[in-house]
């Protein structure tokens, strides 16, 4: 039942290590290429900051209104956002509305990649080596 | 090429010219690649004699096939030069996030040569690599500069790696940093940059990924690989490198007053507990490590304000015992500062209590020293210390090439109080209580060095008699061309108990990622090969057996190392044995046969000019 969940991070046990982009972009793309997963690191090196960022399913996804041709949708029961291939025309709208950076065009494919949570069993929480990901129901508990 | 990016990028600053070759694939196959393939390089693109900080020296920087995978601590790149510091043969290893950000960019690495007339930095941005000026950047630490080109770039991503003023003033023991506190740590490959006029380098790598055969058995190895990492009560997680202090203490091979004595009386002022308690707000890890051995420290107020990754067991001897220094919050600053201005915490330290051994003897008074009391453990006279090294000012400018060279300055004997080999100064093991360790300083080719053969492992767990010298010859030359291996794919020793300690360990690892099948013989041949051409340089540079050897101290000075009685390192009852180990002749030259064996034909020439 852990099909309704959404990510998030406890900054004291993250390391940066970066293994959970790692992990995404060997599943999604088969190949190692941290740059086009679609759990992103934000690190701040000099100050000892590190928090990976991923879709949090907001409740209005500003990413799906802005979509001009409609490619992004919000699945009914997990509430991650799709992105329909064959509407999408990598305008990138959605990233300048992301609030928190989560969507991004892929490099060759130029078209919106986010993450999908795995289908409701995300990869990135089961690999991480601190267990600083956590993946807790939409809404908050666990 | 399964693992590798396929380029290499040479610069020529001379020239101000940036070009991209392909990686020569046969090299690969022979040396793998980081430290190795960057040792080949070297090798064959300079002659005898030339000047470290001269227009024909290199800087190679190169990554491994492991480099940028799944692979625990897939993170690290090599960098080889001539050493201002030894004159001989050096490789000095980076972690953090520089190598494969490398490797994104599309490189397995960078060849620098030449010199350029104007401050310079490269700017990489995949295919697009410039040569920048850098005259806003000169005289800035490394800290600032990181920032400033993160800031002009507008891209928080980029990995820099730059010298500070160390680096710039030709600091034969300064070096390069990277991501602000990590260091390509040893033999002054910050010197080199800085002869070069170049101030940094700035990368980032947006687009590539790196292939592999089949990446989800790959994926299944590093999940057993994870496994084995699991190991109970390890310290490394838990306290990072300062875990190892206990053990030296106890076991009486903790350097304390540079070689003096082989226990600290201190020892809990700047013990991990101790560490954990005041000073670490985090765990940090490099790159695909599991490990985090990385500790984020601050120290809030106060004057010692600071903050660095660390400090690791190394800088806590040599900025910590070695100077008879228990104020903990110095030595973090110290760390800063080393980090800020480019310095190599272990030579600094090392060349800093030599001073103090100086003073405490009379070989030095406060007059020369600038008016610094340089008695032992006066952490703030250390600090003022330096900046002043890294300034080349007065004093400092007597220390900043390191204990060999300050020790010819001052004069007066004092070179018995210098402890380097071939000129690096020594780590933070007390080799007259380890034995196999002390014939590993002596035969190591960038000179004093722990990490190129770790027989300090089985010797402190006691696996391996620790007193005796009988099979050390062997144990030495396995290990030795194992931690070449390690250093070419190149992944951190610290994961090397993931992987065993023999050559079989890491042909899984080696096919998965390369998709060449190897078996352990090709592994260690591997190893062989690239301890060889790097010992053929430093044969070529025209040093053999007469550098193969340790400081007085340890050879004439018995200690008490926790043995029955106090003891020296028996060198000699090991020297020949390695030798014929390595099937060297007395001399400590490879026989013919031996480098045409090791597919180093090349390299024969060399060998006959001497």
């Amino acid at each position: 039942m852990r099909k309704t969940g959404r990510l998030s991070v406890n900054l004291e046990k993250c390391t940066g290590c970066r293994i959970c982009e790692i992990v995404c972009s060997s599943t999604r793309e088969g190949l190692y290429a941290p740059k086009v997963s679609r759990v992103r690191l934000v690190q701040n090196e000099e100050k000892g900051f590190d928090c990976p960022i991923a879709c949090k399913l907001c409740e209005k996804p500003p990413c799906v209104a802005a979509c001009p041709t409609k490619a992004l949708t919000q699945h009914p029961l997990r509430h991650s956002v799709i992105v329909k291939k064959a509407l999408c025309i990598g305008c990138g709208l959605c990233v300048e509305y992301c609030p928190i950076g989560a969507i991004s065009i892929h490099p060759e494919r130029k078209m919106a990649a986010v993450c999908d949570l795995c289908l409701g069993e995300p990869l990135c929480q089961k690999v991480c080596p601190t267990h600083a990901i956590e993946f807790h129901n939409r809404g908050g508990g666990s | 090429m399964y693992g590798y990016a396929g380029k290499v990028l040479r610069v020529d600053l001379s020239r101000e010219q940036a070009s991209v070759e392909d990686l020569d694939a046969k090299a690969a196959e022979k040396f793998l690649g980081g430290r190795g393939y960057a040792a080949k390089v070297l090798y064959e693109e300079t002659s005898k004699g030339f000047d470290p900080l001269g227009n024909d020296s290199l800087l190679v920087f190169m990554t491994g096939p492991a480099t940028g995978t799944l692979v625990p601590t897939g993170n690290r790149t090599a960098l080889v030069f001539k050493s201002p510091l030894t004159g001989g043969f050096a490789h000095s290893t980076v972690g953090g996030h520089f190598g494969p950000e490398l490797k994104f960019a599309g490189y397995d690495g960078i060849v620098v040569r030449g010199r350029s007339s104007r401050p310079v930095y490269l700017w990489i941005n995949d295919e697009r690599a410039e040569i920048r000026d850098a005259k806003d950047l000169w005289g800035k630490n490394t800290f600032e500069t990181e920032l400033k080109i993160r800031k002009e770039s507008n891209d928080n991503e980029m990995r820099v790696a730059s010298i500070g003023k160390a680096g710039e003033s030709l600091c034969a023991i300064a070096n390069v940093t990277v991501d602000f506190y990590r260091s390509f740590g040893r033999g002054g490959a910050g010197a080199v940059m800085g002869s070069k006029a170049l101030k940094a380098m700035a990368i980032k790598g947006a687009r590539r990924g790196i292939e592999v055969p089949d990446i989800e058995a790959l994926s299944k190895h590093v999940q057993e690989l994870y496994r084995k990492l699991q190991i109970p009560g390890w310290t490394l997680p838990k306290y990072g490198t300062p875990g190892m202090l206990l053990t030296a203490n106890s076991q009486k091979v903790l350097p304390t007053r540079n070689f003096q004595r082989t226990s600290f009386e201190e020892i809990e002022k700047i013990g991990p507990e101790q560490i954990k308690k005041e000073l670490v707000k985090k765990d940090k890890a490099c790159y695909a490590c599991p490990v985090y051995c990385g500790k984020f420290s601050v120290v809030e107020e106060g004057p010692y304000k600071s903050q660095a990754e660390g400090p690791e067991f190394e800088t806590l001897y040599a900025l910590g015992s070695c100077c008879g220094n228990s104020n903990l919050e110095a030595v973090l600053k110290a760390n800063m500062l080393s980090d800020m201005h480019g310095l190599d915490t272990m030579s600094l330290g090392v060349t800093i209590s030599f001073a103090m051994e100086c003073y405490e003897r009379g070989l030095l008074n406060q007059g020369d020293m600038d008016g610094l009391d340089l008695s032992w453990g006066n952490a703030d006279a250390m600090l003022t210390l330096i900046d002043r090294i890294a300034d080349k000012k007065g004093f400092g400018g007597v220390l900043a090439d390191g204990v060999r060279k300050a020790a010819e300055r001052i004069g007066k004997n004092s070179s018995a109080y210098a402890m380097h080999v071939k000129g690096m100064e020594l780590p933070g093991y007390d080799p007259r209580g380890l034995q196999g360790t002390g014939l590993g300083y002596a035969t190591s080719n960038r000179g004093a060095c722990h990490s190129s053969h770790y027989v300090l492992t089985p010797e402190l767990s006691g696996k391996v008699n620790r007193f005796e010298t009988q099979g050390k010859g062997a144990l030495a030359k396995e290990l030795q061309d194992l931690m070449a291996v390690l250093d070419s794919l190149v992944i951190c020793k610290f994961v090397r108990y993931a992987f065993g300690m023999t050559a079989e360990g890491y042909t899984e690892t080696i096919r998965l990622v390369t998709g060449r099948p190897v078996d352990s013989a090709e592994v260690a041949t591997i190893g062989e090969r690239i301890f060889n051409i790097e010992r053929m340089f430093n044969l070529r540079e025209g040093m053999g057996r007469a550098e193969d050897t340790l400081p007085r101290r340890f050879l004439e000075e018995p200690a008490d190392v926790g043995a029955s009685e106090p003891q020296v390192v028996r060198l000699d009852e090991m020297l020949d044995d390695y030798y014929v180990n390595r099937g060297y002749d007395k001399q400590g030259r490879p026989t013919k046969e031996r480098l045409k064996q090791l597919g180093l034909e090349y390299a024969v020439k060399d060998l006959e000019a001497d």
